[in-house]
């Protein structure tokens, strides 16, 4: 390489390195997602101290109140039912191990929620790279309407990456804010709604079709 | 926005397979595994204290000679500490920083909070020294990706790449292709061979000191370390190929990080595992002097040094663990358990053990 050529590599390299790239949050997001406003917390608080002293009918409470959620949010970054339910489990089994340390004035829910999403998203990185399909497995022939349409969205969500369909699910399904999404998944908020635009743009015209 | 509502509700109400049972026997699952939460703590200890006692053993056959006195004495302080619970998951790391980790799902970057993100479908890979991006290897190809995974550039080359290095200035990377070493530079452009029928070991930078000292009195701004096809090891301009000579001072060294040891950040101490028989020792060399700081049954892989040089974290594969060992003050050991799983989501549990790649300090 000739010293002019190396140069020019080196500007670039310097433009390269000193450019913006995505930033990487390394502060614990539970601490920043302290202020996150979320149903019945004090008693959700009470609840987690009682767990934490013992007692199975407050664990089986929080967990009442947060399988549904989290197993659904699992399933709709993943679309395999099985897999699914193994990472809300295990979700939820890290979060029983951590409990003794859970800082019961912050809120259960984002806690929980970041665990299940990022999992769910290695586990679609991890099975695409295997180079395993999904199981389009949702029925409910009860109600072949309905599972029509939601086959068309399954279908559509699964055009997505794993990681749009996160953003989505953080957002739609779980109720958070981009800001709050960006501090889940170590995103920025631009990055956050970008996808989010994306994401929408391929989905609303199967629920639009479906609403007329 | 009423469209959004209605992708709400399609999201809240997409009927999945099973949903009730699936709850129940998640809440069987979770009921159990509360159930048993001090009775696991108490088998774990148990296991613990087994190990304790067999390190315990094998430390005072250590301390029966003279020799190996000061190292029994080191052993025995260590299995205080291993009596300790090792944390179920790696939920913060002990310094800031990142890590790299390579694994058979493809290299990891694990950020100080415990959250961690694959990478793709690589072999191995190496930080940059900012820690903005990484190289990675796959087949023929060496490709650079950001933190997050995303692609920045792919570079083909002749033969199957492997050991990349990313060279402290930033601005190359030097890679073996078959028998072939070669350099690229930092964004993916120059890429050329200098130097052939290489040995099968990585290449390694010489630090801007250690770079003076082997280039003399002309500069050279990227001067790298390699092993020929004959054993010696060689020294040139990374960026001309031309030999700056073959440097015997090097090959201890160089052979040594090839060997399981790693520089300190500053340069100024090297940790070094040492295997006799079935045991392995974490040494910590500093100006001439050496001291164990850690022993164990099996063996102890990759030492690495957090950025702040405060902490060396070493792999444990037959404990399935990880060990975070302060190198000031070698009774704190933070260890974390059933490494192989947490970097194995959906596996069949048959993965290899981890290794660390890197830990770096981000300059984002």
């Amino acid at each position: 390489m000739s010293s002019t050529a190396a140069a020019a590599c080196e500007a670039r390299i310097v433009a390269l390195e000193g450019q913006s790239v995505l930033p990487m949050s390394v502060e614990p997001t539970v601490e920043r997602l302290a202020h996150v406003p979320r149903a019945p917390r004090r008693r959700e608080g009470a609840l987690v101290r009682e767990a934490q002293r013992g007692s199975a009918e407050a664990l089986e409470e929080l967990f009442r109140r947060h399988w549904r959620r989290a197993h659904r949010a699992a399933f709709l970054v993943v679309h395999d039912s099985s897999a699914a339910e193994d990472i809300a489990q295990e979700s939820f089994l890290a979060a029983i191990r951590a409990l003794d340390r859970f800082d019961r004035r912050r809120p259960f829910g984002p806690w929980l929620h970041r665990i299940t999403v990022n999992r769910a998203i290695d586990f679609a990185r991890a099975r695409a790279l295997r180079g395993e399909r999904a199981l389009s497995d949702v029925s409910d022939p009860t109600s072949p309407d309905r599972a029509e349409i939601s086959d068309q969205l399954l279908s559509g969500l699964a055009e997505l990456s794993p990681e749009q369909r996160a953003v989505l699910v953080l957002r739609y399904l779980l109720d958070y804010t981009p800001g709050e999404i960006g501090e889940i998944l170590g995103l920025p908020r631009g990055t956050v709604n970008s996808r989010l635009r994306r994401g929408l743009d391929r989905l609303r015209p199967l629920v639009e079709a479906d609403r007329s | 926005m009423k469209r959004d509502g209605d992708l709400r509700q399609r999201l809240g109400e997409l009927p999945l397979p099973d949903e009730a049972g699936a709850e129940e026997r998640a809440w069987d699952v979770i009921r159990a595994a509360y159930a048993e939460r001090t009775p696991s703590r108490t088998a774990h200890r148990t296991r613990r204290l087994a190990l304790a006692v067999a390190v315990g053993v094998a430390a005072l056959a250590v301390g029966l000679s003279p020799a190996g006195a000061k190292v029994g004495d080191l052993v025995r302080e260590v299995v205080e500490i291993g009596q300790e619970d090792a944390r179920p998951a790696l939920r913060s790391l002990p310094a800031a920083g990142e890590l790299l980790v390579e694994s058979d799902s493809g290299p990891w970057v694990v950020r100080e909070d415990g959250s961690k993100r694959l990478l793709g479908d690589y072999e191995q890979a190496t930080w940059s020294p900012r820690g903005l991006f990484i190289a990675v290897t796959d087949g023929r190809e060496l490709v650079a990706v950001d933190p997050l995974g995303e692609v920045r550039w792919t570079v083909t080359a002749p033969a199957r790449v492997s050991d990349p290095r990313w060279a402290p200035t930033g601005f190359r990377i030097a890679y073996r292709s078959g028998d072939d070493l070669r350099v690229v530079a930092g964004d993916g452009t120059g890429d050329h061979p200098v130097a052939r029928d290489v040995a099968p070991v990585a290449p390694m930078w010489l630090s801007s000191r250690d770079a003076k000292l082997a280039a003399g009195a002309v500069p050279v701004a990227h001067v790298l370390a390699y092993v020929d096809s004959s054993g010696t090891v060689r020294v040139i301009d990374a960026d001309t190929g031309a030999t700056i000579g073959p440097d015997p001072t090097q090959r201890e060294r160089l052979l040594a990080l090839e060997t399981g040891s790693a520089l300190s950040p500053d340069g100024e101490r090297t940790a070094r595992v040492v295997r006799r028989s079935d045991r392995s020792a974490l040494i910590l060399e500093e100006a001439g002097q050496r001291r164990v700081i850690f022993s164990a049954p099996g063996r102890l892989i990759a030492p690495t040094w957090s950025p702040d040089g405060r902490w060396l974290l070493v792999g444990w594969p037959q404990a399935d663990q990880w060990l975070f060992i302060r190198s000031d003050e070698p009774r704190r050991v933070v260890p974390f358990d059933d490494i192989s799983d947490q970097f194995d989501p959906g596996g069949t549990g048959e993965a290899g053990f981890p290794r660390v790649a890197g830990w770096v300090l981000p300059q984002r």
